[in-house]
């Protein structure tokens, strides 16, 4: 994760912290919840090929594999 | 609309870790603010996902799902006809899969984006590489 420092308006923060409190999770936990829903929405209106472009390019890190070799040549063993 | 088929090797080096990767990391972020159709021939995901279970990946179930959404192209009869037209009447040194995927992008109007130096060199369809693809 991320570590990042946002300022939010008072009523705002007040309103999240009882949110927060009466759903029994950390603010930042329903912080996280809410950025992932705006990107969800976001997502949602645009075209499927787009929604895979983005999702492509959203690739997660932690999913990647350090690879024996380089892409290139791998594939290459594969087809020769 | 952009149309571009992208080789093995691009998505090997940005679902895996190799020198490439950042750039091929850059090029997926580059092209999802373009509007660009990608063309996936069943031989490359079949390479894919092979060559990513080989070194080690396990969520492949995460890549399929990514690749489900795109244009298939499936290795079939049609294809296999317009291969066939192909080599009859040109030359070409290139080896059957690598053929297939060249060809596949020839016959969708569609950019070959690789980074394989044997495609790059070919002049069977429009090749760029992912660093140097900035669309038609």
């Amino acid at each position: 994760m991320t570590r990042t420092q946002i300022y939010l308006p008072e009523e705002m923060h007040q309103r999240l912290l009882f949110l927060a409190k009466s759903e029994n999770v950390s603010l930042s936990e329903l912080i996280r919840k809410g950025a992932g829903l705006v990107i969800k929405t976001k997502q949602k209106g645009l075209p499927p090929y787009r929604q895979t472009l983005k999702m492509l390019a959203d690739y997660p890190n932690s999913l990647r594999v350090t690879l024996a070799d380089s892409a290139t040549k791998l594939i290459r063993d594969q087809r020769d | 609309m952009n149309k571009i088929v992208i080789d093995s090797c691009v998505y090997v080096s940005h679902f895996g870790i190799d020198k490439l990767t950042p750039k091929s990391k850059a090029f997926f972020k580059r092209i999802s603010q373009t509007d660009t159709q990608i063309i996936l021939p069943a031989l490359v995901e079949a390479e894919v996902l092979v060559v990513l279970h080989q070194n080690g990946a396990t969520r492949l179930d995460k890549i399929s799902q990514l690749f489900s959404q795109m244009i298939f192209s499936p290795l079939n009869k049609e294809l296999i006809r317009g291969l066939t037209s192909f080599i009859e009447s040109n030359q070409s040194s290139l080896k059957t899969s690598d053929l297939i995927i060249a060809l596949t992008a020839k016959l969708n109007d569609a950019a070959l984006i690789t980074w394989d130096k044997q495609l790059l060199g070919s002049n069977i369809c429009e090749t760029a590489s992912p660093e140097n693809y900035r669309g038609p």
